[in-house]
């Protein structure tokens, strides 16, 4: 058995309680005359009287409220008195919260080895290898800023190198120079 | 005597008066808040995220907790009422997520039940002797919840809510579109067909 096309929302609001004064007027007026509609209406709030009565709302005893209200008293007490950087979660939308957790840890991962690359690349700067090779470079600027002294130097060495070997045949030649003399003096 | 005089001066004070005053740091209509809406945070929370009553107690202070934390932000746009059941519902969504996470992780250890399987339907389903002599009907009674509860929990996620504000908490089209921040017009077709489904599926029951 259906209820009238026309009627359906109209007997949904009636059951459910959700007609106004006008609605209801013509409403009863049809119910009066139709006998489907009636039958509909009743099964509907047999419907719901069975389903209201499997599942009952649960009431509260004014002890378990009061006791209700005191927890949440005291909570609101404990609260008043922390930190404020404490209570600032509280105002922080909770679903946010793990994601921020989780935005920080990353942060600090990737700072952690940010950081740890940032070291290695200035260890590189001032590795021993680095350091040799700068060392070199020294040498090399050193050499070349005191090029004339050392050429200086090479020259003063051979002219020693040169007056030792001149030194060191002088005595004979002065030898042979005097026995030549005698022989022409006698 | 005067402190007592003071507290009916209270409880006779409106919504809108007790907010102002709930502003302005007055514990007593704080207190007076929490026992005005009490029952009815409850009851949405009992039909909505669990039936546990120690779940249902710490949603409903975790709720009540947060609307007066923020009770300064409230801005009367809508009615104090409106705004604290929305809190309730998003409260309860919460809960149900954090459930499910949990559920999700337990069931990944061996031998561990499912929340949902010991908390909903075994412990319901004991049969209640004391408030009925007739075993009979105390089964049938134990089914129907069974079979009530079932077909709820089938129909899609909107409609079920929608249903339950309606018939287990008692609340208008108007009130459940503004708690929800849906329409009227949304609010009514989620309403008829969950009724439509539950009248077929709920048919024997309805109908003897």
């Amino acid at each position: 058995m259906k209820p009238c096309s026309d009627y359906q929302e109209t007997l949904l609001l009636d059951v459910y309680g959700e007609l106004n004064l006008v609605e209801r007027r013509v409403w009863e007026n049809h119910l009066s005359t139709c006998e489907h509609c009636r039958k509909e209406k009743e099964q509907l709030l047999r419907l719901l009287k069975t389903i209201k009565n499997a599942l009952p709302t649960p009431t509260l005893s004014p002890d378990k409220i009061a006791e209700h209200v005191r927890v949440i008293q005291r909570k609101l007490k404990e609260e008043a008195n922390l930190p404020w950087w404490r209570k600032a979660r509280f105002h922080l939308p909770q679903r946010l919260i793990p994601a921020l957790t989780t935005a920080c840890v990353l942060l600090i991962i990737i700072s952690w080895f940010g950081l740890k690359e940032f070291k290695k690349f200035d260890m590189l700067s001032t590795s021993p290898q680095t350091t040799s090779e700068e060392q070199i470079n020294r040498d090399d600027l050193e050499v070349v800023k005191n090029l004339e002294f050392l050429k200086e130097m090479e020259d003063v060495e051979k002219l020693v190198k040169h007056l030792d070997e001149t030194d060191s045949q002088s005595p004979s030649t002065q030898t042979e120079n005097n026995n030549n003399g005698g022989s022409d003096d006698a | 005597m005067e402190a007592e005089t003071e507290e009916k001066s209270v409880s006779i004070l409106n919504d809108e008066e007790m907010v102002t005053r709930a502003k302005a740091d007055d514990q007593k209509a704080v207190t007076e808040l929490i026992h005005r809406y009490q029952p009815k945070a409850y009851a949405i929370a009992f039909h909505l995220c669990s039936e546990e009553s120690d779940e249902v107690r710490d949603v409903t202070q975790e709720a009540f907790l947060k609307a007066i934390r923020s009770i300064k932000k409230f801005r009367g746009q809508a009615s104090f009422s409106t705004w604290f059941y929305r809190i309730v519902v998003n409260t309860c969504r919460d809960f149900l997520r954090r459930k499910r996470k949990k559920e999700r992780l337990f069931s990944l250890w061996p031998g561990k039940p499912h929340g949902n399987e010991v908390s909903q339907d075994n412990s319901k389903e004991q049969p209640d002797l004391k408030g009925h002599n007739d075993p009979m009907a105390v089964f049938t009674g134990k089914q129907l919840t069974r079979e009530v509860r079932n077909a709820l929990r089938a129909l899609p996620e909107k409609q079920r809510v929608v249903f339950q504000f309606k018939v287990l908490n008692e609340m208008t089209i108007k009130e459940i579109a503004q708690v929800t921040g849906s329409s009227e017009g949304t609010i009514k077709s989620h309403l008829f067909r969950a009724t439509h489904s539950l009248r077929n599926v709920l048919k024997d029951w309805s109908e003897s």
